[in-house]
């Protein structure tokens, strides 16, 4: 091939989409890719304060050691096993009791004529848009015994009963607070399922004679199953990756998961154990969407086979109805308005566990640092903290800077993904765009760790920045994103961009006057789940903060760990209302429904 | 105003030829349509011409201009082959309103300001738009859409204007007043235009010359009557002309010093065939049903049949005529009062009908 024949055949094929498409999947390689590999050498190599607890060896050297502690050695069942065990009854029972609260709920919004299904449907996504770990302290704040820090909690206080440690800590609050935080993704997916199964393949089942009952057992349900597995096994791989939760229910009972094991090993200098636990939560997670692909892959189509919606198929809760709705409300307003209005009255005591009236103070919040009274912490009330003010002001900038990054990313990739269909290119990207989402939080923050730690060739090390913290949830939010983008550009035919190519003008200028114009809607309510997100993520952004990058959400581990509980609640009344805020000006304004990103 | 011509352009999608060594040459001035059944490769050789796929081999010359060739790596860009193209969706930008879609290409060439309003409005005019300029596409019907893409190619006064199916989004109706005004259109401004279509009747009434593909395979490029009445082979034979032709499967044979065919229970005379070796080999008749009369009384020349059924179609009659085992149409011009399971006899013009030899080419 003569060079003017090659050179013609580059030009022609180095499309802008092309080039892009390339530019993206070198970027996320780097970001995805790079860090596990990173994070596998990693495992077998001697860190400088190991050396002590492996004799005779050198910074820098391979060893086998790591892998041997943790599954062989005498501390193998504290550092792995113990862990893992309870990470996996945690997270089964976590996922299966939320899809059965989601699942409930949504068939009684979606297939029963119980009233204010609207107000139901809103009030149910508001424990998934609190941070994780909001249900924990509320439940620390209401069920606290004297184990921790003295106090104890509101219960204690009005009742005067002491309860037990099991009851207080451990594995069952934090079941039943993470559960309550992920119960809305249940119900949304199976609202959605349910909404999609044709109204036809049940009123044909009806003609046949079938009773409501035998139509719901053979019809109905069989068509969702499917979506509730794959709810259950999503549901079960996020749980594998949360920190806040276990952290502070587990940590006083010394109860750890994996993710709270990864945490202690990096903060306590044992990368290399720690690492591997990281890779095992990856393996973890890969296996769980491995499964969700393959065992329901070919059952899971159908329920997306949609005819219309039957308004006629409602069931009739009959004499049922009251009760059942009232017990619906209780619980919503157990799960939404009470955990918070709990953070708040825990924010205004000066005297933890005392909640009487006249002990109610504004000290944590607009207080001037004082070691004489309430906590004698000597730290200012959080208004006029001026780290808890940096911590936060760093919060909305990686919230903003996020959402932007992965709103230009996620309309990028939708554009190269849908424009170069059918090609390898758009299969590769559109692969490596998802799988941040298989990477438990923690375990991917700490693989970015193990990569931007030191500076490797032109990059330097991002250790302590923000830039770090943009690029940890970026990457980690993407998934949402690029979906996002890929079903906006499928709305745009191709000819609208051909249209303006054949006028002459540039790839620039499409983008600019065509492609960008037509996106702009979906563009920005593609903005609000990654700031969401960004501003509530703690277990991702956990071992990536340092001293000057504090978050908002990291800063509160500081005063929990010294049992400084209203300044940690005073913190998280604002995060909360800073994010309820945010969606609620964001629906109001372009009519953004969050319910239909977080789906994804 | 420019000559458009095609050498040996093969387009592959995978393993598939979508495109197989087609050698056309579209003259300057002319409608020449490009028909055939949907997956025959029209589409995708008017979208090489505009530039927006790519041959996998093969040459495109646009005038005096090689817009493409892929041994020798030329290029051209669609934006610099100064032509339109018509998408069959229209492709208006809905963020823009009519006067900005019409007038972007020009903006694209960053024309001043009132050149762009005068010729904008001029070509808006032309096509009767121009009270719709403030609107946004999808406050216009589809024709007034259809009228909006058009203006928007017409105002950069290409010398080839390239539609894709333009008229398949609009009803009945306004589709054969759009047939009138294209027409129209193509004498008015002189301009070459290539005209994709699957629908042989658009070909037929709107064209100078029409190509047919098939498979990716040009079958004959003619004037729309001479494909008519002299179809090259079986396939162009069988998809023009509405209602179909009729085919019947027979076998040449010996008659003095020319052949003839025997079809089922017809026999023609076939005078201009004179290569009597061919005797003997399989062949089809063709013959359109406004080719053959009917009459209640048995004729010298004519074939015996019975009436299967009458479909009165308004200015005509489609009589389906059961001849031995095989069922032909036969159009008629006025009622005869035609019955069902009535005997009938059929009366074929000898010069008007077509045989086709076993590779379905055109004999004689």
């Amino acid at each position: 091939m003569n060079p003017q024949v090659f050179f013609g055949r580059v030009r022609r094929n180095a499309t802008p989409h092309a080039i892009l498409s390339a530019l993206l999947i070198l970027c996320l390689l780097y970001l995805v890719v790079v860090p596990l590999a990173v994070m596998v050498r990693e495992t077998f190599v001697v860190h400088p304060m190991e050396r002590f607890q492996i004799p005779g060896t050198m910074p820098g050297d391979f060893t086998l050691s790591h892998w041997k502690k943790m599954f062989t050695g005498s501390s193998a069942v504290s550092f792995l096993y113990k862990p893992l065990l309870n990470t996996l009854i945690m997270s089964a029972c976590m996922s299966i009791l939320a899809i059965l609260i989601g699942g409930l709920l949504a068939w009684l919004v979606v297939r029963t004529d119980i009233p204010c299904k609207k107000f139901i449907s809103n009030l149910a996504i508001v424990p998934y848009i609190m941070p994780s770990w909001t249900m924990s302290l509320a439940w620390i704040t209401l069920f606290k015994n004297p184990r921790i820090g003295g106090s104890v909690g509101l219960f204690q206080y009005l009742t005067g009963v002491t309860l037990p440690d099991w009851f207080s800590y451990g594995m069952l609050p934090i079941v039943i607070t993470m559960a309550v935080h992920y119960f809305p993704f249940g119900f949304m997916l199976i609202s959605s399922a349910l909404q999609n199964v044709d109204s036809q393949l049940e009123e044909s089942a009806e003609l046949l004679g079938a009773s409501r009952p035998y139509v719901l057992r053979k019809v109905v349900f069989p068509l969702v199953m499917p979506a509730v597995l794959s709810t259950v096994l999503l549901t079960f791989s996020r749980g594998l990756g949360t920190f806040g939760t276990p952290s502070f229910l587990g940590g006083p009972v010394r109860l750890y998961v994996l993710s709270t094991m990864l945490h202690a090993n990096l903060v306590g200098q044992r990368p290399g154990i720690a690492y591997v636990v990281a890779l095992l939560m990856i393996l973890m997670g890969g296996l769980v969407l491995y499964m969700d692909s393959k065992l329901l892959g070919a059952r899971k189509s159908y329920v997306t086979i949609s005819g219309k919606s039957g308004k006629s198929g409602l069931v009739s809760l009959g004499r049922a109805m009251w009760p059942v709705t009232v017990l619906v409300m209780v619980f919503l307003v157990c799960v939404t308005f009470i955990p918070f209005g709990l953070l708040a009255i825990d924010s205004l005591t000066l005297i933890p566990g005392d909640y009487s009236l006249s002990k109610m103070t504004l000290h944590y919040w607009i207080g001037p640092p004082d070691i004489s009274i309430g906590l004698r912490a000597g730290e200012a009330g959080i208004l006029r903290n001026p780290e808890i003010l940096r911590a936060l002001g760093n919060s909305l900038r990686l919230g903003v800077l996020t959402a932007l990054v992965c709103g230009v990313l996620g309309m990028l990739i939708g554009y190269t993904v849908v424009r170069m269909r059918g090609t390898k290119f758009a299969g590769i990207l559109d692969q490596l765009s998802f799988m941040p989402y298989l990477m438990p939080s923690i375990a991917f923050g700490s693989a970015l760790l193990a990569l931007f730690a030191v500076g490797r060739g032109p990059i330097p090390s991002l250790y302590g920045t923000l830039t770090l913290l943009v690029i940890a949830c970026s990457v980690k939010y993407l998934p949402y994103s690029s979906r996002a983008g890929v079903s906006a550009m499928m709305q745009i035919g191709p000819e609208l961009e051909e249209a303006a190519t054949m006028a002459g003008a540039s790839w620039l200028k499409r983008m600019t006057r065509v492609i960008v114009p037509l996106q702009k809607s979906s563009f920005f309510s593609g903005l609000l789940l990654p700031f969401i997100s960004a501003m509530r993520e703690l277990s991702l952004v956990v071992l990536l903060v340092s001293p000057g990058t504090q978050l908002a959400t990291s800063v509160t581990l500081k005063f929990t760990d010294k049992g400084w509980y209203p300044y940690t609640n005073a913190v998280m009344v604002l995060i909360v209302i800073a994010v309820l805020f945010t969606t609620w000006i964001s629906r109001k304004l372009l009519g953004t429904d969050l319910a239909k990103g977080i789906g994804g | 105003m420019a000559e458009i011509v095609l050498r040996n352009v093969t387009k592959k999608f995978g393993s598939v030829n979508a495109v197989d060594n087609l050698s056309l040459s579209i003259k300057e001035g002319s409608f020449t349509t490009l028909l055939g059944p949907s997956g025959c490769g029209k589409t995708t050789t008017l979208r090489m011409i505009a530039g927006l796929e790519h041959p996998t081999s093969g040459e495109i010359w646009i005038g005096d201009t090689c817009v493409f060739s892929a041994e020798k790596g030329h290029y051209l860009p669609p934006g610099k082959r100064n032509l339109g193209l018509v998408f069959q969706s229209y492709a208006l930008w809905p963020h823009m309103t009519v006067f900005e879609n019409i007038a972007f290409g020009l903006r694209v060439q960053k024309r001043d300001a009132g050149e762009i309003q005068k010729t904008t409005s001029d070509v808006a005019r032309t096509l009767r738009i121009d009270d719709l300029l403030d609107r946004y596409p999808s406050e216009l019907s589809g024709g007034q859409q259809q009228r909006v893409a058009i203006a928007r190619v017409l105002v950069m006064k290409p010398q080839v204007m390239l539609l894709d199916e333009p008229l398949s989004n609009l009803d009945a109706k306004l589709r054969m007043d759009m047939r009138s005004e294209l027409k129209r259109l193509h004498s008015e401004t002189g301009s070459t235009i290539v005209y994709v279509t699957h629908d042989q009747l658009e070909a037929l009434t709107m064209s100078t010359d029409v190509a047919v593909l098939h498979r990716g395979v040009l079958q004959q490029l003619a004037p729309p009557m001479d494909l008519y009445h002299r179809p090259t082979n079986v396939f162009i034979a069988d998809f023009v002309g509405n209602p179909r032709i009729n085919l019947v499967k027979g076998c040449l044979e010996k008659d003095e010093d020319h052949l003839a065919i025997r079809a089922g229970a017809l026999r023609v005379s076939l005078p201009l065939a004179t290569n009597l070796t061919l005797a003997g080999q399989e062949a089809t008749l063709g013959i359109r049903p406004e080719d053959i009369t009917l009459s209640t009384t048995p004729t010298s020349e004519g074939f015996s049949g019975t009436v299967y059924s009458v479909l009165p179609a308004g200015s005509e009659w489609y009589v389906r005529v059961m001849v031995g085992n095989d069922l032909l149409t036969v159009t008629e011009y006025e009622d005869m009062g035609l019955v069902n399971d009535q005997a009938i006899w059929l009366n074929i013009q000898p010069n008007r009908a077509k045989c086709f030899d076993n590779n379905g080419d055109l004999m004689g």
